[in-house]
C-alpha cells in the first residue's frame, strides 16, 4: 500500500503547486489587475475606484500575505465572489461541475463500450474488410475538430430532420426522458473523437500483446483461443488503453468548453467562457482550480487502476 | 573474473575504468588513483583504458559508419592529424580481421561476430594498455566465439595488452586467462592461476560451480555438487560468509563472521579451509 | 514510406504560402449587398454575411491557422526538446527543474490553459502563438527526456565516455540524431493538434480576432446562418476536416517510418494439406517427423528456413536438435508444436504424434493435444509467464483447459512441490515478477507436465539461466522424464549440455539436419565436418583451445547450390558444389549428409 500513499502525496503536492502557479499568474500578470478590469470602456479609470476593487481583491496586502489567505481560504473551499454578481464562486461551481462530470461520464462510457470491442475485433482481423473500415471511420472522427461534429450535428438532427432540439438543459429531476434526449447529442460528440482515440490504442495494444511469448505459452497450453483473448491479451492490452484514456481526459475536459457552447449546456465550461468574457477573475481562478484537481485526481485514479490491472506496479 | 548474475563482475568492470564512482577502497591505474584525479587526467587516463561489450548489436550507434565511429577515439584524444583517420581505421579494421573498405558500412551490414570485431577496434583505436572484456563472446554463437577467443589471445600478446576478462562461461575462462577471481554475491571466493584453480578447486562454491558446467566428457566428469535454491538478493545479503546459504558444508561459524581472503599465490574464502 | 500524406499536406502548405500571387478578392473587402449570396463565377464559393469571398477568406485562413501552429510548435519544439536533452542528460538538479515543471503545466489541460493565458493577456494571434507553444512544450520535453534516458543506456553511449569523449560531443553526436525521428513525430503531431485548437479557441471568439480570416471564426459566424446558407458553414468545416486528416495521416506515416513495428502478428496455424499421401512407412516412436519442409514468403521470393527434416523420439528417449543461429532449429520445433508464426507455414512433411498425423487435424483437435499429449518449455521464462496472472491460475488454467473437472488447486500445489518450488501454498499466490528465473523456468515446466505428455519438447529451456541453476533445471528435467517415461526433443546450441543430456542427437545446419545419431557415436566421431568443426569451437575445460569456424551461414535466400556447408568446408572438393547431398547411412541409426564422409 505504500505506493497508493506515494500516489496521494504527490497529488497533493501537485494540487498544491497548481494552486501557487494560479495565484502567480494573477498577481504578477503585466499591469494590476483591477485597473485593467476597471479600463475596459477605454476611458481612464477612477483612482477611487480602482483603490476600491484593489481592496475588494486583497491586492494592498503584501503578497506573501495574499498567498497565505488565498491558500488558507482554498482549504476551506472558499474561492472567493464573483465580480459580476457577487455571489460565491464555490456555489456556481457546485451547481455545473455534475452536470459537466456527467457529461464526460456519458462520453467516456460511450469510448469504452465502442471503441474496445472494436479496437480487439480490427486487430483480430487485421487488414481484413472490418478493420479497414473501422480504421478509416476512426481517422475521419479523429481529424473531425469537436466543434465542427457538434455544429453539423445540431444542423443535421436539429435544424434539417428537427429530431432532437438544438441545444439547451432540463435538469434530470424535472424530465427525465427530455433530459437524456438533451444529453445525447453533447456525449455523442464528446465520444465520437474519444472513441476513436480508445480504438485506434486497443488495436495496437492488441496487436502488439499478440506476439508475446505468454500468448504463445497460453496457446501451448492448449488454452481455447476465445480464452486466451480474454485472459490474456485484453488484460495486458487494457494498459496502454488507461494510459492513453487518462492522457486525453485533459483534452476531453477542454472539449467539453466547446461542446458546452455549441449545444448551450450549462456546465461548468461554460461558466468559465463567461468568465473570461466577463474578466471574472475570481471565478476563473476558481474554476481553473478546479478542474485542474479533477485533472490531477483522475490522473490518480488511473494510476489506481494500473495497481489493480498490473501487479508489477504495486511495489 | 567469473561469476554468475548478481555476482557483481560487470560493476567491477566498471569500477575499473572509473565509470562508476567506488564507496570504498583504492582504484589505481600506472599509478593514479581514479577517484583523485583530477577530470583532466582522467581523460587522459582513458585513452589507456578501453572496454569491449557483450552486446555486439547495442554497443555501436545504429546512424553512423563503423568507421565514423572509430575514428572518434581518434579525433577525441587528437592522436593523428584528421588526414591520417581513414588510414589508421583501414588498418585499425585489418588488424580485427576486417577490410578497410568496411569503414563506410553501417553496423547493421555486419554479423554478430564481425561487430564484435569492430567493437574490438574501436577500443584499440586508442592504444589502450587495459582491455576490459565485459562478456565479449557471451552473445555469439560457438563457432564465431571461437574466432573472436583467438582474435582477443592474438591481440594481447601482439600488442602486450592487460585484460580484464569477465565471464560466466567457465571453458572460455580455462583457455584465455592466466589468473582468475571467482565472485560471489559481490565477494570474492576464490583467486589464483587458472590452471590451479581449474585442477584442485578449494572453495566450495568454485567446486559447485566446475562441477555444475556441462561438459563435453560428460562420462569422465567429476561426481556433479547441485546447488539448492537461488542466490540471495545482492541487495541483502547474508551476514558472515554470502554463500553460506548454499553451501554444501556450512558450520554454524559462517555466519558469524566474513573470512577473509587467505593464501599467497592461490587465495581462498573459506573458514573450512583456513 | 506512405507518400500520399506528404503531398496533402504540401498541397494545402503551398496553397496557403501562395495566397497573397493568387488573384481572389481581399478577405476583408465586404459586398453587403450580395451578403449569403451563392456561388458565382466571381465567387466559386459563394459570400458570406458580410458578402466576402468565401474562397478568399478559407485560404487566408490557412495561411492563418497553419502560420500560428507551425510557429508555436517550432518553439515549443526548440524549447521543450532542450528542456528535455538538458534533464535527460545532466539529471540532478537540472532534470527536477526541468521535468516538474513540465509535469505542472501538464495538471493544465491544454485548452483550459489557453483560455487562462488568454484571460490574463487577451485574444489575438501574437497571444496565441506563445499559448499553443506552451501548451505543446510538455511533450516536447517528455519526448526528448524519453529518448535521452534510452539512448543513455545503450552501450554505444557508454562507448562513447569509454573513449573519453565530452558531455558535449557525446550529446550532439550521439544522443540528438537518436532522438531525431520522435521528436519529428511530436512536431508532426502538434502542428495538427494546434490548427484543431486555433480553430476552436477562435471559434469562441477567443482566438484570432476578427476581421482577419480564421476556420474556426468563419464556423463560429455561419452557425447564426446555417439555416439560410448551410454551404457557408460546410466550406470551412470541409477544409478544416481534410486539412487535419491530411495532417494526422503524415503523423501515422512519419511514426510508422521512425517506429517500425512487425509487420505480421503470430497465429496459431494449421498448415495447408497439401501433402502427397502415398504410402507412409509405419510411425517410429512418440514423435515421428517425416520430411518436413517450412516455407517463409518473403519479398525476396519463398525461402525454406527448415527443409526435409525427418527425426523420430521414443518414449523415455531424449533427442537433442542442436544448431547455431540460423539453423532452424527453434522454427522446426515451432512447426511441431504448430506454434509457427503467420507468415511460416508446412509445405510438405508429415508430423505423427503416437500414430496420429498433427497435419490433418483441424485446429479444436490440436488444440486437445496441445499441452496434453505434446507440451512445451520456451527459452525465456520472464517474457513466457502472463505478468498479470498469478502463477498458481496459469498452472491450473492448462489443467481445466483438458480436464475441466479435475481438482486443479490440489493438482497445481502437488505439481508445484514435484517441480521443486519450496512452500507451494505461498507460492502458487506469486506473481511471476516474484521469483526468480529458474524458479519461473520450473513453473513452466510444471505446466507443461501437468497433463501427463509423452512428449515434451523444451526449446533452450537453460540458455537464460545461470550455470548452477542450468544444473538444477537439468537434473530435474532428467528426473522427470525418467519418472514418467516422456519422449523429450531438447532444443539447444550448447554441445556440452548436449553430451550431458541426449540419448541420440541431430545437428542441423542452415535448415537441414546434417548428421544424426547417438549422441556417443556422432560426439566420439563426427561423420560430417560440420559436427567435427562444431565440436573443435565449443571451448571444453581439459581439451585443446577452441577452434573458430571461418565463414558465416549462408543467408536463406541465397543458399548454395550443393552441400549447404561446402563454402567453409576443409574438405570441399568440386563434387561437393554439384548437387545437394542425400543423408547416407553410416551404420544403422547414424547417418551423414556428406558425400565423403568415409574419407574425411
Amino acid at each position: 500500500m505504500a505506493w497508493l500513499a506515494r500516489r496521494f502525496g504527490i497529488s497533493f503536492v501537485l494540487i498544491w503547486v497548481v494552486a501557487s502557479i494560479v495565484f502567480l499568474a494573477i498577481r504578477f500578470v503585466p499591469g494590476d489587475p483591477a485597473e485593467l478590469l476597471l479600463s475596459q470602456g477605454g476611458a481612464a479609470p477612477d483612482p477611487g475606484a480602482v483603490a476600491e476593487l484593489r481592496e475588494q481583491l486583497g491586492l494592498d496586502r503584501p503578497v506573501w500575505s495574499q498567498y497565505l489567505g488565498d491558500l488558507w481560504r482554498l482549504a476551506h473551499f472558499d474561492l472567493g465572489r464573483s465580480m459580476q454578481d457577487d455571489s460565491p464562486v464555490v456555489e456556481a461551481i457546485s451547481r455545473r461541475l455534475p452536470r459537466t462530470l456527467e457529461l464526460i461520464a456519458a462520453a467516456a462510457l460511450m469510448a469504452v463500450l465502442i471503441g474496445i470491442p472494436a479496437g480487439t475485433a480490427a486487430a483480430l482481423r487485421r487488414g481484413r474488410l472490418f478493420d479497414r473500415l473501422a480504421s478509416a471511420i476512426a481517422a475521419l472522427a479523429l481529424a473531425v475538430p469537436i466543434f465542427v461534429v457538434g455544429t453539423l450535428m445540431v444542423m443535421l438532427f436539429a435544424q434539417t430532420l428537427r429530431w432532437v432540439p438544438a441545444g439547451g438543459y432540463v435538469a434530470l429531476a424535472r424530465d427525465p426522458a427530455q433530459h437524456l434526449l438533451l444529453l445525447a447529442m453533447p456525449a455523442v460528440t464528446i465520444g465520437l473523437g474519444l472513441a476513436a482515440v480508445v480504438f485506434r490504442m486497443t488495436r495496437a495494444a492488441v496487436l502488439d500483446v499478440m506476439l508475446r511469448d505468454y500468448i504463445r505459452t497460453a496457446h501451448a497450453k492448449g488454452v481455447a483461443p476465445s480464452r486466451v483473448l480474454r485472459h490474456h491479451v485484453v488484460r495486458n492490452a487494457l494498459m496502454p488503453v488507461v494510459t492513453v484514456l487518462a492522457l486525453h481526459m485533459g483534452t476531453l475536459l477542454g472539449g467539453t468548453v466547446l461542446v458546452e457552447y455549441v449545444f448551450n449546456w450549462p456546465g461548468l465550461s461554460g461558466l468559465l467562457v463567461s468568465a473570461v468574457n466577463a474578466r471574472d477573475y475570481p471565478e476563473v481562478v476558481g474554476i481553473v482550480l478546479v478542474i485542474s484537481i479533477l485533472f490531477v485526481g483522475l490522473n490518480l485514479l488511473v494510476d489506481i487502476i494500473y495497481g489493480l490491472i498490473d501487479p508489477r506496479v504495486r511495489r | 573474473m567469473v561469476g554468475e548474475s548478481g555476482s557483481g563482475k560487470s560493476t567491477i568492470g566498471r569500477l575499473a575504468l572509473g565509470l562508476l564512482p567506488a564507496t570504498a577502497g583504492r582504484i589505481s591505474f600506472a599509478g593514479t588513483e581514479l577517484a583523485t584525479a583530477a577530470p583532466e587526467a582522467l581523460r587522459t587516463l582513458r585513452r589507456r583504458m578501453q572496454l569491449v561489450f557483450q552486446d555486439p548489436y547495442g554497443s555501436l550507434d545504429p546512424r553512423r559508419t563503423v568507421g565514423a565511429q572509430i575514428a572518434d577515439a581518434l579525433s577525441i584524444h587528437a592522436l593523428l592529424p584528421k588526414a591520417a583517420h581513414a588510414a589508421r581505421v583501414g588498418e585499425l579494421l585489418a588488424q580485427v580481421g576486417l577490410a578497410p573498405e568496411h569503414a563506410g558500412r553501417y553496423p547493421h551490414a555486419f554479423s554478430g561476430g564481425q561487430r564484435q570485431r569492430i567493437g574490438i577496434a574501436r577500443a584499440l583505436a586508442t592504444g589502450p594498455d587495459l582491455l576490459v572484456a565485459d562478456e565479449p563472446v557471451s552473445a555469439l554463437d560457438v563457432s564465431v566465439q571461437a574466432q573472436v577467443m583467438a582474435l582477443l589471445a592474438d591481440l594481447r600478446a601482439r600488442l602486450g595488452l592487460a585484460m580484464l576478462f569477465i565471464s560466466h562461461d567457465l571453458p572460455v575462462v580455462r583457455h584465455l586467462c592466466d589468473r582468475v577471481i571467482v565472485l560471489y554475491l559481490g565477494r570474492v571466493m576464490e583467486e589464483g592461476p587458472t590452471a590451479e584453480v581449474f585442477a584442485r578447486p578449494q572453495h566450495p562454491y568454485t567446486q559447485a560451480l566446475l562441477s555444475a558446467a556441462p561438459s563435453l566428457h560428460a562420462a569422465q566428469r567429476r561426481t556433479r555438487i547441485l546447488l539448492q535454491g537461488d542466490p540471495p538478493s545482492p541487495a541483502a545479503p547474508p551476514s558472515g560468509c554470502v554463500f553460506r546459504t548454499r553451501c554444501p558444508q556450512a558450520v554454524p561459524a559462517c555466519a558469524t563472521s566474513i573470512p577473509p581472503l587467505l593464501g599467497t599465490t592461490h587465495r581462498v574464502a573459506c573458514i573450512n579451509q583456513a | 514510406m506512405n507518400r500520399a500524406p506528404i503531398y496533402g499536406v504540401a498541397i494545402i502548405a503551398a496553397l496557403a504560402l501562395a495566397v497573397p500571387l493568387l488573384p481572389l478578392p481581399a478577405p476583408v473587402s465586404m459586398d453587403v449587398a450580395h451578403r449569403l449570396a451563392g456561388p458565382s463565377a466571381q465567387h466559386w464559393l459563394g459570400q458570406d454575411e458580410f458578402g466576402r469571398d468565401v474562397l478568399s477568406r478559407l485560404l487566408w485562413g490557412a495561411r492563418v491557422s497553419l502560420s500560428v501552429a507551425l510557429f508555436s510548435a517550432a518553439i515549443a519544439c526548440i524549447v521543450g526538446t532542450a528542456f528535455g536533452v538538458l534533464g535527460g542528460f545532466l539529471r540532478g538538479i537540472v532534470e527536477i527543474l526541468t521535468l516538474r515543471a513540465v509535469d505542472v503545466l501538464l495538471c493544465f489541460p491544454p485548452l483550459l490553459l489557453a483560455l487562462l493565458v488568454v484571460t490574463l493577456a487577451g485574444p489575438g494571434a501574437t497571444t496565441l502563438v506563445p499559448v499553443l507553444a506552451l501548451v505543446y512544450l510538455p511533450g516536447f520535453t517528455r519526448v526528448a527526456y524519453a529518448g535521452v534516458l534510452t539512448a543513455r543506456s545503450q552501450d554505444y553511449v557508454e562507448a562513447m565516455r569509454v573513449l573519453g569523449a565530452g558531455r558535449l560531443r557525446i550529446m550532439l553526436r550521439t544522443i540528438l540524431p537518436n532522438i531525431g525521428g520522435p521528436v519529428l513525430v511530436q512536431i508532426s503531431l502538434s502542428t495538427a493538434s494546434a490548427v484543431v485548437l486555433e480553430s476552436g479557441l477562435s471559434f469562441l471568439g477567443l482566438g484570432v480576432v476578427p476581421p482577419a480570416p480564421s476556420w474556426g471564426l468563419m464556423i463560429g459566424a455561419a452557425r447564426a446562418t446555417m439555416v439560410q446558407a448551410p454551404l457557408l458553414l460546410l466550406w470551412p468545416c470541409l477544409a478544416l476536416t481534410v486539412t487535419i486528416l491530411a495532417m494526422n495521416a503524415l503523423c501515422d506515416a512519419l511514426r510508422d517510418a521512425v517506429d517500425p513495428h512487425p509487420a505480421w502478428k503470430p497465429r496459431l496455424r494449421r498448415t495447408v494439406d497439401a501433402l502427397a499421401p502415398g504410402l507412409l512407412p509405419a510411425p517410429a516412436g512418440v514423435l515421428d517427423v517425416r520430411d518436413l519442409t517450412v516455407a517463409i514468403d518473403t519479398p525476396l521470393g519463398t525461402i525454406h528456413p527448415v527443409r526435409n527434416i525427418s527425426l523420430y523420439v521414443e518414449a523415455g528417449e531424449t533427442l537433442a536438435l542442436v544448431g547455431e543461429s540460423g539453423s532452424g532449429k527453434s522454427m522446426t520445433s515451432l512447426a511441431i508444436s504448430g506454434l509457427l508464426p503467420q507468415a511460416a507455414r508446412i509445405s510438405s512433411g508429415t508430423i505423427r504424434l503416437s500414430g496420429t498425423d498433427l497435419l490433418r487435424l483441424l485446429e479444436p483437435a490440436l488444440r486437445a493435444i496441445r499441452g496434453a499429449a505434446a507440451a512445451m518449455i520456451f527459452q525465456d521464462p520472464s517474457s513466457s509467464l502472463n505478468p498479470v496472472h498469478r502463477i498458481g491460475a496459469q498452472i491450473a488454467e492448462a489443467i481445466r483447459a483438458h480436464r475441466p473437472n479435475a481438482d486443479a488447486a490440489a493438482e497445481t500445489l502437488s505439481l508445484l512441490r514435484r517441480v521443486g518450488i519450496p512452500d507451494p501454498e505461498r507460492r502458487a499466490r506469486a506473481y511471476p515478477h516474484e521469483l526468480s528465473g529458474g524458479m519461473r523456468q520450473r513453473v513452466m515446466i510444471a505446466i507443461a507436465i501437468a497433463n501427463a505428455p509423452s512428449l515434451l519438447i523444451a526449446d533452450e529451456p537453460t540458455t537464460a539461466l545461470d550455470v548452477t541453476i542450468q544444473a538444477q533445471i537439468l537434473t530435474l528435467l532428467a528426473d522427470l522424464q525418467r519418472e514418467r517415461g516422456i519422449a523429450l526433443l531438447f532444443i539447444t546450441h550448447s554441445l556440452p549440455v548436449v553430451a550431458e543430456i541426449a540419448d541420440r542427437v541431430a545437428v542441423m545446419y542452415a535448415g537441414e539436419i546434417v548428421e544424426t545419431g547417438r549422441t556417443a557415436d556422432v560426439f566420439g566421431a563426427p561423420k560430417h565436418p560440420y559436427t567435427a568443426a562444431l565440436l573443435k569451437s565449443a571451448p571444453d575445460e581439459d581439451g585443446p583451445p577452441p577452434e573458430g569456424i571461418p565463414g558465416i551461414v549462408p543467408a536463406p535466400h541465397a543458399l548454395p547450390p550443393g552441400c549447404t556447408f561446402a563454402p567453409r568446408c576443409t574438405h570441399r572438393t568440386p563434387d561437393c558444389d554439384i548437387a545437394r547431398p542425400p543423408l547416407a547411412d553410416v551404420e544403422p541409426g547414424w547417418q551423414t549428409r556428406c558425400v565423403r564422409w568415409r574419407t574425411v
